[in-house]
């Protein structure tokens, strides 16, 4: 059994072996340059306490920009929220910190979640620790870079169509998205309220395992965290596994294919009983998505104005409309204003129905298509991306449209809200591949039990592995 | 879905959405839209049969007990924000 990096670090804390505090400051002096050059934080913390008892023991962990933190700057890769400090920590965040977490910083990420490189980041993209000329992958590319480096971390990430699997999947590490509403939002810079789920990045399986119960459960705060069933994870006999085949024939790259192939091997001859099958509502997932995901984006994103959060715009001389669109135009990246405007057009009348409300019903068309599958099975499998991580030069001749299409394998589990985790299959070319499996709604116990049964299968490789003294 | 997107309609959405666009910026995305809604064209084809899931789960309204709570002070909340005398400033209305 592998001896995950939250479970070593917490029995040496426990046993007296390692000091919390010590081994932080140790770790930060070395994280720091590391983390500088390769841009995988918006803001380290240099004033970090070491967390203290609880579950965690003091372990380092590190929070996706769009989530709140007291007292700390808080963007959301956005220019419009620079000078931002919000006077609140997120559930999350405070869950964290009362189980005895370490906060290290917060974590580089596209403008608002929207993007599938991290390169939408209004302070840099976020350069992949395998590789520097390559991206994380997105949204939440700094997460999983530090994730890749450091060998005792959580990262708190979210996802709104694949923003953990995909990062997870380029970087080499696990990623596990629960159940919409499994885990608070409060506290979140959201994105699009339907979809927006908060997750967690680490290097093993058993790593989430200790993490999920401290920040999943119900909260007052958050009206979909309160019809949640109770999380319970135990080791589960897994036995069937579905493939969509129409998933994997859209993947062009044939050499994840064979991996993704020899990996169902394996699981087989532990004697899994793996099927092919048919989900054929998946081919509208990507317009379904974007057009639900950029519609509610366009009004959450109303708010920022210039005047209630970051960027102040003092030209009180102008007219209402006037200002907020001055402030609006000079702070929003180009692909914030690209999916504001697409949300903007699929909620206008004479369009609505068209786009909007036939994008609704597709949504519910996937969620009972999943369903249906998940009660011959237990769970669905793809590889997580149909690509390697790419080059930067590689990623700014692609056009938008091209950029969508390749969230196919992310985005329908996503649309349905179950959950889902990317996990490191193999790698090519010295990149890491990801494999991707899902469960039903609230199942989240059945990924981690294929996880474990996956992670005995499988020797995972990290580019760095920084660590403090004890 | 055979709509017609013209400079007219993508400098009406930016209007909508407080956002202005320079004369290269109109261009590059009306290039972006058309693109990606001949993309999106697929959907013509889709006949969902069944009712719109606005949410992935079955979502219930939950209200909490109607008791006062002061978790965060007013004045750390106005901190963000540009104040005189602790009223917030904004644009002229007229």
């Amino acid at each position: 059994m592998r001896i995950s990096g939250a479970t070593h670090y917490i029995s040496a804390a426990k046993e007296g072996v390692l000091d919390p505090k010590a081994y932080l400051s140790d770790l930060m002096r070395k994280l720091e340059p590391h983390a500088r050059s390769l841009n995988l934080f918006s803001k380290i913390n240099e004033r970090s306490d070491a967390g203290k008892g609880g579950t965690l023991h003091g372990l380092p962990f590190s929070v996706k920009d769009n989530i709140c933190v007291r007292g700390f700057p808080t963007r959301a890769g956005s220019k419009i929220l620079e000078g931002y400090e919000p006077p609140f920590d997120a559930t999350v965040v405070e869950r964290m910190k009362a189980a005895g977490g370490s906060f290290i910083g917060t974590t580089n990420m596209d403008e608002f979640g929207f993007g599938t490189f991290s390169t939408n980041c209004a302070f840099g993209a976020p350069r992949n620790p395998f590789d520097d000329s390559r991206s994380c992958g997105g949204s939440s590319g700094g997460a999983a870079g530090t994730t890749a480096i450091l060998s005792h971390h959580v990262a708190l990430s979210e996802s709104t169509g694949g923003s953990i699997s995909c990062p997870a999947s380029f970087c080499g590490v696990v990623g596990l998205t629960p159940t919409y509403g499994r885990v608070s939002r409060y506290g979140l810079i959201d994105y699009a309220n339907s979809l927006d789920k908060i997750g967690l990045m680490a290097r093993s399986i058993d790593d989430i395992a200790i993490a999920l119960p401290i920040i999943a459960g119900k909260d007052k705060r958050d009206s979909t965290s309160m019809a949640q069933p109770e999380l319970s994870i135990s080791n589960e006999l897994i036995e069937s596994i579905a493939v969509p085949e129409e998933l994997i024939s859209a993947i062009h790259d044939k050499r994840i294919i064979d991996m993704f192939s020899a990996s169902l091997k394996k699981l087989e001859e532990a004697g899994v009983e793996v099927a092919r099958i048919s989900m054929p509502s998946l081919r509208y997932s990507i317009p379904a998505y974007y057009i639900l995901a950029c519609a509610e984006a366009s009004t959450n994103l109303a708010k920022f104005c210039g005047m209630r959060y970051g960027a102040a715009w003092n030209a009180y001389d102008k007219m209402y409309n006037e200002f907020f669109t001055e402030v609006r135009t000079a702070s929003f990246g180009v692909e914030a204003k690209r999916r504001l405007m697409l949300g903007t057009f699929a909620r206008m009348a004479g369009y609505r129905d068209q786009y909007y409300m036939k994008a609704l019903k597709i949504r519910q068309k996937i969620v009972e298509e999943f369903k249906g599958v998940l009660k011959g099975f237990d769970v669905i499998a793809t590889p997580t991306m149909p690509l390697l991580p790419p080059r930067f030069e590689e990623i700014i001749e692609m056009t938008p449209a091209t950029v969508y299409a390749l969230d196919f394998l992310t985005v329908p589990p996503n649309l349905a809200g179950i959950p889902q985790v990317s996990m490191p299959m193999g790698y090519l070319d010295d990149l890491p591949v990801g494999i991707h499996f899902m469960a039903d709604h609230w199942d989240e116990s059945k990924l981690i039990s294929v996880g474990r049964m996956w992670e005995q299968r499988m020797e995972y490789r990290f580019p760095m592995n920084l660590e403090g003294s004890p | 879905m055979g709509i017609e997107i013209d400079e007219e309609m993508i400098e009406k959405v930016a209007r909508i959405s407080r956002i202005r666009l320079a004369p290269d910026e109109t261009k590059r995305l009306l290039n972006d839209f058309k693109e990606i809604l001949s993309a999106f064209s697929m959907l013509d084809e889709a006949v969902p049969d069944c009712e719109p899931a606005f949410h992935p789960i079955e979502i219930k309204n939950y209200v909490r007990e109607d008791e006062p709570e002061t978790r965060i002070p007013p004045d750390e909340i106005i901190e963000n924000m540009d104040t005189h005398q602790r009223f917030i400033k904004g644009p002229r209305m007229q």
